[in-house]
């Protein structure tokens, strides 16, 4: 149990709201809500081709197989066969004609069991017409093939005439891959038919509102019909921000037609086949610069595969733009993108949302820049980091930077010049004795804007009610995946009643509660939510206060709420009133103790046409180190030691915010170093398991992880409680892992030549990166041919004998 | 999942009569075949448990210096026992790389031996096996086979076996303790104990059906320093792209003893008597350990996505043996 604190419990580290639930397993997920009287289960058929035509679908032996109870198709559908969640309808629930990819839906079974719909689907006699499939983003290119969603291009200055002008100059390739979400509870829903065309969907989504539209859609009936909720969610990472919508398509569709509830929890194969990933990057860098490291400027291309429809590469794209110059200064830029369609997967949010990719691209860039005038990457860093008042490749004016002071702060924290000196030692004399093993180090900030890029999304709303025995519930447009939003938002109404956080209930995100709502996403969870709740909670609050002011004879400015009471100064000196007590009295008296709130971000704007505007409220700052080890016989590392020094402005709650400073990271460096996604030359995706596609497991924590965040350093802005979005911010500091890696490798002539080590830098990427160092070195032909190591100590030895 | 009927055996006679019946398995920590049966791959009509059998989970010494495992003695329980680790290290540290602490708990000496492969076709009910589904064809042949085998292999299967406590065992010259249904007991060297495949892949072990292992003995531990080397794709939990067990005796920087073999690339632990021996009176360096391990790996050839475990088997065994 939480004790009972007598000081405002933000800016403290309560528990997670669920943390007792998560631990005993009694928090429910979709697939553990109780299963209502004649529940039916769902599986989907898919297309096993990427591209190409349905010739024929013969589904007798489907609908004949035990159990099953009906079997849809794209012709069962009452409304629009469309989930696309930007209105492009280039996104089909069901295949009619053209399969575009890989685990396209073709029809759905609906039978007793989950088992028996999962073996009836094998049945289906599926005819297809294959066409070539464009797979990758370097066929994509050389097909000339049209884009997902239009190319955009920001300028700022003349990019060519300064790369031109410039005393030096480079150009070069990084080539970064996609990233699964493994959401630890994969896609699933249960649909209610209710009254008429009523129906419930409890979907895992991380954007009811948009489920609840889908469904409208599809169903052809108006939105005040459809309730859409979610508790929580098993992780989401945005892959619940659209990719959610088809299975809780597939589940409204059944109960429609059946009048009986419908359930689909996706397999894990067909559900890492069927929805949409990180988008894989392969960014084309010019820069012009001098022999101090000052970037003169920048022109980039951005491609990335965005898979079969437009879903949100669009604004996924536009952040990647937006991000590609990281924390640093282009004196003149042109950033471009080719967002190429092709016949995968839709990718689509992916924590970062664009900007971790971008990012990296502007890290390499210093990186060969480092390499290039032989400087510590570091200090060509400090030398073009944003200063207050400098524009971005979008006209912005920054005016919130602290980078150059997280950058050195964190140097001097961590040791950075002292430890870098003795790895480079160490590496040396390890080349001297013949060894194998050689260490690197980097360190890379992050500048991540806060808000939606589409203006429109930074609104929330909030309902809070105070009952009678003084207990107040909450419920707000965010969804809560794991990442501490509900918590947040409790402990934001306990700071306005003065009442601890475990007086405070949350319900369920629900369509029927809060409309209209924006997704979970782009780290703007408590940002808006937090303003929604302060907003409602105030409300009820200055009532109570006004009561208590003409009850008590108190003067209203003194009245205070406080410890569980409410504090007023009186004629007859202070009284002390409990909060339930005065609450009691004023539902006798007929004061309303329910109101919604409601918020938009000010002062932001943007203008997609031209790339132009003020897209961010703020910017959330940080700054990551790493010390990794390689294997120079084999390409295996480990990751020695990490620090992070983040800015979350007065965080809400520390401990959940260094949670998910943590799991971000992880998560990113999982991205850039093993998870890996293999497509074969059919479009068959093979790394659709555990088994094949390797993310992060607890072992993989950095053996030192010192994780600190900013203290004392308020939000520049009136955000809620003045602190800082850190959902997405802390993952693209992980590229200081990459960095590392290829400090490491690197070593090996030298430091001569920047290795341009891609990601992921899985032990294969980084042997052939060391091999391809190794060949350019010497021109005599040695070539592949085994080097004569010696044994050192094994890097992932375990600790035993 | 298919329904199956449960029974606890109180004795190895009982569940060897049990098993013995067709579509019976054994099962004793249940972390593969429960898998297996989830996804249909594998589909018992009766599980024999076998884990109150008393007598099964001693770990004892023998007169001749070696010791005697039981069939039920846990990875974990294996990987920390006083004997093991002073004697044996290369077998802790093998059972250490593999799997989770949580899997290490559950998995038993017995059913570590018996493992399926992880290939990734053999889980794929919806692709073609042989092992799987005899007479269906191999999909890893002409498909994704990154992980499959370089050598050991035929026409029909390139599984490999996924166990790192095997190829310890097989440097450890271990012989499997079984009992039939009839009371008859065999001692089966281990490398007689798996078969390659053949026509019929389906067949991995020479074990008759009902016939169950009840324990695993090692002789005495020859002299030599002893070490375990897995690669793999991600270092903390996943199984081998190439491993290397080696045990070296080395003076003056020749090789007096040597044994060795592999995991990771073959149907079973993978070791060659012949190259050892050409080691044998050799300097400690790559190119002798190179030399030794084209003959451990005579004929072998990658097969697209694996191409790359001939050579990494090379650095693999330099690391482990090089000076």
């Amino acid at each position: 149990m939480l004790e009972r604190s007598p000081k405002p419990v933000v800016e403290k580290p309560t528990l997670h709201e669920s943390a007792a639930l998560h631990v005993t397993g009694t928090a429910t997920y979709i697939d553990d809500l109780p299963e209502p009287r004649g529940t039916l289960h769902l599986a989907p058929g898919l297309t096993r081709i990427a591209h190409g035509r349905l010739v024929s679908m013969d589904l007798s032996a489907v609908r004949a197989a035990p159990g099953v109870i009906t079997v849809l198709t794209a012709a069962d559908i009452p409304g629009q066969n469309d989930t696309s969640p930007i209105g492009a309808h280039d996104e089909p629930l069901f295949v009619t004609d053209s399969i575009t990819s890989e685990g396209q839906i073709l029809f759905v079974v609906a039978a007793e069991t989950r088992a028996q719909a999962r073996a009836a689907v094998r049945r289906a006699v599926v005819e297809t017409e294959t066409l070539d499939p464009i797979l990758d983003i370097d066929t994509a290119r050389e097909a000339r093939a049209p884009c997902a969603v239009p190319g955009r291009t920001m300028t700022r200055g003349d990019a060519e005439a300064a790369i031109a002008a410039a005393p030096r100059r480079l150009s070069g390739r990084i080539v970064m891959g996609g990233q699964e979400h493994f959401y630890l509870e994969g896609q699933a829903a249960l649909a209610l038919p209710g009254e008429g065309p009523e129906m419930i969907v409890w979907s895992s989504t991380q954007h009811p509102t948009e489920t609840q539209a889908m469904v409208a859609h599809l169903l052809d009936v108006p939105a005040n019909t459809i309730t859409a909720s979610v508790r929580r969610m098993g992780g989401g990472f945005g892959g619940k921000e659209t990719q959610a919508n088809q299975t809780a398509c597939l589940a409204a569709l059944v109960a429609h037609h059946t009048r009986r509830p419908a359930r689909l929890r996706l397999d894990r194969d067909d559900d890492m086949v069927m929805t949409g990933k990180r988008h894989d990057f392969a960014i084309d860098y010019t820069v012009g610069f001098d022999d101090d490291g000052k970037i003169h400027g920048v022109d980039m291309l951005l491609a990335c595969r965005c898979g079969w429809s437009a879903d949100l590469s669009g604004p996924v794209i536009d952040r990647a733009l937006t991000h590609a110059d990281n924390a640093y200064f282009y004196p003149a830029v042109r950033l471009r993108s080719l967002p190429l369609r092709t016949n995968t997967v839709s990718n689509t949010a992916f924590r970062g949302f664009g900007v971790p990719q971008g990012a990296l691209a502007a890290e390499r860039v210093i990186e060969e820049i480092a390499f290039a005038t032989g400087l510590d990457p570091n200090t060509v860093r400090l030398r073009n980091v944003y200063e207050n008042g400098q524009l971005t490749p979008y006209h912005m004016t920054v005016e919130d930077s602290i980078t150059a002071a997280i950058l050195t702060d964190l140097a001097r924290r961590c040791g950075y010049d002292t430890r870098k000196a003795a790895l480079r030692a160490s590496n040396a004399k390890a080349a001297e004795e013949g060894r194998v093993l050689r260490r690197g180090i980097a360190m890379t900030p992050v500048k991540f804007g806060i808000s939606f890029t589409a203006t429109h999304y930074n609104q929330a709303g909030a309902l809070v009610h105070v009952y009678t025995d003084g207990s107040v519930q909450i419920n707000h447009g965010g969804t809560e995946m794991g990442q501490g939003l509900h918590t947040k938002m409790m402990q934001v109404a306990a700071r306005v009643f003065g009442l601890p956080q475990s007086d405070i209930r949350l319900t369920a995100t629900t369509t029927d509660k809060v409309p209209n709502t924006s997704a979970t996403a782009a780290s703007s969870g408590a940002d808006l939510n937090g303003m929604a709740v302060l907003d409602a909670a105030t409300k009820i609050r200055d009532r109570i206060r006004d009561f208590a002011a003409e009850r008590y004879n108190a003067d209203p400015g003194t009245i205070r709420f406080h410890n569980s009471e409410i504090h007023m100064e009186t004629g007859q000196g202070t009284l002390v009133e409990s909060f339930a007590a005065v609450v009691r009295q004023a539902y006798l008296a007929r004061v309303s103790l329910s109101s919604s709130g409601f918020y938009k971000t000010p002062e932001i704007s943007w203008d997609p046409a031209t790339g132009r505007g003020h897209p961010f409220y703020y910017f959330a700052y940080g700054a990551a180190c790493a010390e990794i080890v390689i294997d120079t016989l084999t390409g295996e590392y480990r990751i020695d030691r990490v620090d992070i020094l983040h800015d979350a402005g007065l965080s809400l709650n520390p401990e959940i915010d260094r949670g998910q400073i943590e799991g971000g990271f992880v998560q990113g460096a999982g991205w850039l170093t093993m998870e890996e996604l293999v497509w074969d030359k059919k479009g068959a995706l093979r790394t659709h398991a555990p088994s094949t596609y390797k993310i992060p497991t607890a072992f993989d924590m950095p053996r030192v992880f010192n994780v600190a965040l900013l203290e004392d350093v308020p939000n520049r802005k009136a955000t809620i409680f003045r602190s800082k979005a850190v959902g997405e911010p802390p993952f693209a500091l992980a590229a200081c892992v990459l960095f590392a890696l290829s400090d490491a490798v690197a070593s090996l002539d030298d430091h001569r030549t920047c290795p341009r080590l891609d990601a992921p830098a899985t032990p294969e990427t980084v042997l052939a990166c060391i091999e391809r160092l190794r060949a350019g070195k010497s021109a005599t032909g040695h070539g592949t041919k085994i080097e004569v190591p010696a044994t050192d100590a094994d890097p992932v030895r375990d600790p035993v004998g | 999942m298919k329904s199956f009927s449960y029974m606890r055996a109180r004795d190895v006679t009982e569940a060897t009569r049990a098993a013995q019946r067709p579509g019976s398995k054994v099962i004793a920590g249940g972390t593969n075949l429960l898998d297996l049966a989830k996804l249909s791959i594998e589909r018992p009509s009766a599980l024999i448990d076998v884990n109150r059998i008393p007598g099964l989970k001693e770990i004892r010494r023998l007169p001749d210096g070696g010791v005697r495992i039981g069939a039920l003695v846990t990875n974990a329980d294996l990987a920390a026992h006083p004997l093991i680790r002073e004697h044996y290290p290369l077998l802790s540290r093998a059972i250490l790389a593999g799997a989770s602490g949580q899997i290490r708990n559950m998995a038993t000496t017995g059913g570590n031996l018996l493992q399926r492969t992880r290939c990734v076709q053999f889980y794929d009910t919806s692709d073609r096996c042989n092992k799987r589904a005899p007479g269906s064809g191999c999909g890893a042949l002409d498909g994704a086979n990154r992980m499959n085998a370089i050598v050991g292999g035929s026409a029909s299967c390139i599984a490999v076996h996924p166990s790192d406590m095997a190829v310890a065992m097989r440097i450890l010259d271990a012989v499997v303790e079984t009992t039939d249904a009839h009371g008859a007991h065999r001692r089966i060297p281990i490398d007689d104990f798996y078969v390659l495949p053949d026509a019929a892949p389906q067949h991995e072990t020479v074990l008759t059906p009902g016939e169950m292992i009840t324990g695993v003995s090692l002789p005495a531990p020859p002299q030599g320093m002893q070490s375990y080397r897995k690669v793999r794709d991600r270092a903390s939990y996943a199984f081998a792209l190439v491993s290397v067990g080696a045990i070296a005796a080395v003076e003056e920087g020749h090789f007096t003893r040597v044994r060795f073999a592999f995991g990771g690339i073959a149907p079973k632990p993978w070791r060659i008597e012949a190259a050892e021996a050409a080691l044998r009176g050799k300097p400690r360096n790559a190119q002798a350990i190179s030399t030794a391990c084209d003959i451990a790996l005579a004929g072998a050839a990658g097969h697209g996505d694996n191409d790359f475990k001939i050579a990494l088997a090379h650095r693999t065994l330099i690391a482990v043996l090089g000076a």
